[in-house]
C-alpha cells in the first residue's frame, strides 16, 4: 500500500495571495504539499480527474483551501459540488476569503464547509492563520485516505 | 270716532227716538183712553137722561110711582158721571158746569114733583089725573115738563160735549200721529243716513283694504293702504300696514341673509377649491418626496454596497503590500542601508494603518446594512458585561471608579447596542487615562416622551464645545494618533446604530474637565 503524501489543494485566483500562502506553508514545511489551482473549474477538473488532469491518480487531497471570489466557477459552487458528491464529501474544505460577508458565511456552513477563515491583512497574523490551518488539517487531523 | 261709538250713538239716538215715540204712543193712548172714558161717561149720561126722559114721559102719561122711582133713580145716577167728568178746555168745562147746575135744578124740581106726587097720593090715594086735582096735576105737569126740558138740555149739552170731545180727541190724536210719523220718518232718515255713511265707509275701507291686501298677497310689499278716520278700520289699516312693514323688513332681512349665505357659499366653494388645489399640491409634493426618499434609499444602498465592495476589494492588495513588505523584512536586510530599512518600515506601518481604517470602514458599513435583530434585554446587565470585558485588558495601575445607575430594560439589537456601549465606555476609559482615578458614570435620565436617555460620563480630557459637531463624524478626530489611538469611527458607529433604533445622540464637554455622551432609545412596551 503506497501512502501518498497528504496534499493541500489551494484554489486561489490571485497570484500574490497564492505566493503569500505558499510562504506561510513554507514556515511549517508544508510547501511541497501545496497544489495551486487558479479557479473553481480547474479545481473541479482536478478533483474529478478530468480535463487537464485526466490520468491523475484518483486520490483526494487532505485539505482544500478555497477562495470565494474566482472567475468561471466560484468558491461556493465548488464547495457545493464537493459536499454533495459522495466521493468527495469527506474532503475537509476551508474557505479562506478576503472578507467576512455574512451571507457567504451562512451559505458556506449550510453547504457543509469545515471552517471559514478570513485572511488577515497583517502579514504576521496571515502567516499564523494559514500555517495553523495547514498544520492542523493536513498533519494533525485524521482524514480518510480514500482511493476513488 | 270709532265705529263702535258711532254705532252706540246711533243706537242711542234711535233709542231716544223710540222712547219718544213710545212716549207719544203712550200719550196718545192715554188721550184715547181719556176720551173713551169721557165718551163712556157722556154716553152714560145721555142714556140715563134718556131713560129719565122715558120715565118722565111715562110718568107724565101714567103718573106711576114706578116711573117716579125710575126718574129718581136716574137723576141720582146722573150725579156720579157728571162729577167724574172734567174738561181741560174752558168752554167745555163751562158747559159741564151748566150741566151740573141743570141737574141740580132738575133735582130740585124733581123733589118738588115728588113731594107733590106724594102729597097728592097721600091725599087722594089714586093716580094723578087731571080730573082729580087740576091744580096739583098742573103743578106736576109743570114740573114734568120742566124736567123734560132739563133732560133735553142735559142731553143736548151732553151731545155737544161728546162732539167737542171727539173733535178735540181727533185733533190731539192727529197731533200725536203726526209726531209719531215724524219720529218714524226722522229715525228712518237717520238710519238710512247712518247706513249710508256706514256702508260707504265700509265699502271704501274694505275696498281699500281688499286692494291693499291683494297687493301684499301678490308680493308687493312696498304699497301701503291710505285710510284715514279715527276708527277701527283705520286701526286695521295701520295693522295691515305694519304687517306689510314687517313683511317687508323680514323679506329684506331674508334677502340680505340669502345674499350673505350666497357669499359664504361662494367663499366656501372658493376655499374648497383652494383646499383641493392644496391637497393636490400636497399630494404632488408627497409623491415627489416619496420619489426622493426612494432615490435616496437607493443611493444609500448603492453607497453602502459600493463602500463595502471597495473596502473588500481593497483588502487584498493591502494584504499583499503588508505581506511582501514583511517577507522582505524577514529576508536578509543587512544589504540594505539605514534609509532603505526606514522606508520599508514606513511602508509597512502605512499599510497596517490603511488596513485598520478599511476594517473600521467595513464594520461601519456592515452596521448600516445588516438586519437588526430586536430583543428585550436589561441595559444594566449589558453594561456590566462590557465593563467586565474592558477592564480585563487594562493594566492594573488604571484606577477607575465605576458608577452605574438604574438603567432600564430596552428593546433593540443587543449586539449593536453592545457595540455602542463598547465604543462609549472604551472612549471614556481611553480619554481619562491621564487622570489619577478616572470616574466613569453610566446612568439614565427619567423617561420622557416614551424614550429613555442614557449617558456615559468621564472626568478625562474632555473637549472644546466648539468642535461638538465634528465628534460624531466618520473618521473625525480631535486628537492625533500619538495622543490617543483610534481611527475616529467609534462615535460614527454609535450615531449610526442609535439612529437605526430611532434615537438621538449628542455630547457635552469641557476641556480638561470631562465629557458626557448621551443617546436616547425609544421605549417600546412589551410586544
Amino acid at each position: 500500500m503506497v501512502v501518498e503524501l497528504k496534499k493541500i489543494l489551494l484554489v486561489e485566483d490571485n497570484p500574490n495571495d497564492a505566493e503569500l500562502t505558499m510562504e506561510a506553508m513554507h514556515e511549517k514545511n508544508l510547501a511541497n504539499e501545496v497544489i495551486w489551482l487558479k479557479d473553481g473549474q480547474e479545481a473541479l477538473d482536478f478533483l474529478y480527474c478530468e480535463g487537464a488532469y485526466q490520468g491523475r491518480d484518483r486520490i483526494n487531497p487532505a485539505l482544500v483551501l478555497l477562495d470565494i471570489k474566482m472567475p468561471r466557477v466560484d468558491g461556493l459552487q465548488v464547495l457545493k459540488k464537493i459536499k454533495s458528491d459522495p466521493n468527495l464529501r469527506t474532503i475537509p474544505v476551508v474557505i479562506l476569503t478576503s472578507s467576512r460577508e455574512e451571507s457567504d458565511l451562512l451559505q458556506g456552513y449550510e453547504d457543509g464547509v469545515n471552517a471559514f477563515v478570513v485572511k488577515p491583512v497583517v502579514f504576521g497574523d496571515f502567516i499564523h492563520s494559514v500555517s495553523s490551518l495547514g498544520a492542523f488539517w493536513a498533519v494533525l487531523n485524521e482524514a480518510p485516505a480514500i482511493r476513488i | 270716532m270709532t265705529i263702535k261709538t258711532q254705532q252706540r250713538l246711533l243706537l242711542a239716538v234711535i233709542g231716544i227716538i223710540f222712547c219718544m215715540m213710545f212716549g207719544l204712543v203712550v200719550q196718545s193712548n192715554r188721550i184715547t183712553e181719556k176720551h173713551q172714558a169721557r165718551g163712556l161717561l157722556l154716553n152714560e149720561i145721555i142714556k140715563q137722561v134718556f131713560d129719565f126722559s122715558i120715565a118722565a114721559s111715562d110718568y107724565s102719561m101714567y103718573h106711576h110711582d114706578r116711573a117716579l122711582e125710575q126718574m129718581e133713580l136716574r137723576i141720582t145716577t146722573l150725579a156720579r158721571p157728571l162729577e167724574q167728568l172734567e174738561f181741560g178746555h174752558a168752554d167745555s168745562q163751562a158747559v159741564l158746569e151748566s150741566m151740573q147746575q141743570e141737574l141740580e135744578r132738575a133735582r130740585h124740581i124733581f123733589k118738588q114733583l115728588k113731594e107733590s106726587h106724594n102729597t097728592f097720593k097721600a091725599k087722594y090715594g089714586v093716580d094723578i089725573t087731571e080730573k082729580t086735582d087740576v091744580f096739583a096735576h098742573q103743578a106736576i105737569e109743570n114740573f114734568s115738563s120742566k124736567l123734560s126740558i132739563s133732560a133735553v138740555t142735559l142731553v143736548t149739552n151732553a151731545q155737544y160735549l161728546l162732539k167737542t170731545s171727539t173733535e178735540s180727541q181727533m185733533k190731539e190724536l192727529r197731533f200725536y200721529d203726526r209726531q209719531v210719523m215724524t219720529g218714524i220718518v226722522v229715525s228712518f232718515a237717520l238710519l238710512s243716513l247712518a247706513v249710508f255713511i256706514f256702508s260707504r265707509r265700509f265699502v271704501t275701507s274694505i275696498e281699500a283694504l281688499k286692494d291693499g291686501a291683494a297687493r301684499i298677497a301678490c308680493g308687493d310689499l312696498t304699497s301701503r293702504i291710505g285710510l284715514s278716520g279715527g276708527d277701527e278700520l283705520t286701526d286695521l289699516t295701520r295693522s295691515l300696514n305694519e304687517m306689510s312693514d314687517r313683511l317687508q323688513e323680514s323679506r329684506e332681512a331674508l334677502e340680505d341673509e340669502i345674499e350673505e349665505r350666497k357669499r359664504t357659499e361662494e367663499s366656501l366653494l372658493e376655499s374648497e377649491q383652494q383646499l383641493r388645489e392644496w391637497e393636490a399640491a400636497v399630494q404632488r409634493l408627497n409623491s415627489k418626496l416619496e420619489n426622493q426618499v426612494i432615490k435616496l434609499q437607493e443611493a444609500n444602498k448603492e453607497m453602502e454596497s459600493f463602500t463595502y465592495s471597495v473596502s473588500h476589494d481593497l483588502r487584498a492588495p493591502l494584504r499583499h503590500v503588508t505581506g511582501f513588505v514583511e517577507m522582505l523584512n524577514r529576508r536578509d536586510t543587512s544589504g540594505l542601508d539605514e534609509k532603505s530599512r526606514h522606508y520599508l518600515t514606513v511602508i509597512s506601518e502605512a499599510a497596517t494603518k490603511m488596513s485598520s481604517l478599511i476594517d473600521d470602514l467595513l464594520s461601519f458599513s456592515r452596521m448600516g446594512r445588516s438586519e437588526m435583530m430586536k430583543s428585550h434585554f436589561d441595559l444594566k446587565q449589558l453594561t456590566w458585561d462590557v465593563i467586565g470585558e474592558m477592564t480585563k485588558g487594562l493594566p492594573p495601575e488604571r484606577g477607575i471608579e465605576w458608577r452605574i445607575g438604574d438603567l432600564p430594560e430596552v428593546t433593540g439589537d443587543r449586539a449593536m447596542l453592545r457595540l455602542v456601549l463598547v465604543n462609549l465606555i472604551s472612549n471614556a476609559v481611553k480619554y481619562s487615562n491621564k487622570a489619577e482615578t478616572a470616574l466613569i458614570e453610566v446612568d439614565a435620565l427619567p423617561e420622557e416622551n416614551g424614550s429613555t436617555t442614557v449617558y456615559v460620563r468621564d472626568n478625562g480630557t474632555g473637549f472644546d464645545m466648539k468642535y461638538v459637531d465634528k465628534l460624531f463624524g466618520l473618521f473625525q478626530r480631535l486628537h492625533s494618533t500619538e495622543e490617543y489611538e483610534g481611527t475616529g469611527v467609534g462615535l460614527a458607529n454609535v450615531r449610526r446604530i442609535i439612529g437605526r433604533h430611532g434615537g438621538r445622540t449628542w455630547a457635552e464637554g469641557e476641556l480638561h474637565k470631562g465629557a458626557t455622551f448621551y443617546f436616547t432609545l425609544p421605549l417600546i412596551k412589551e410586544t
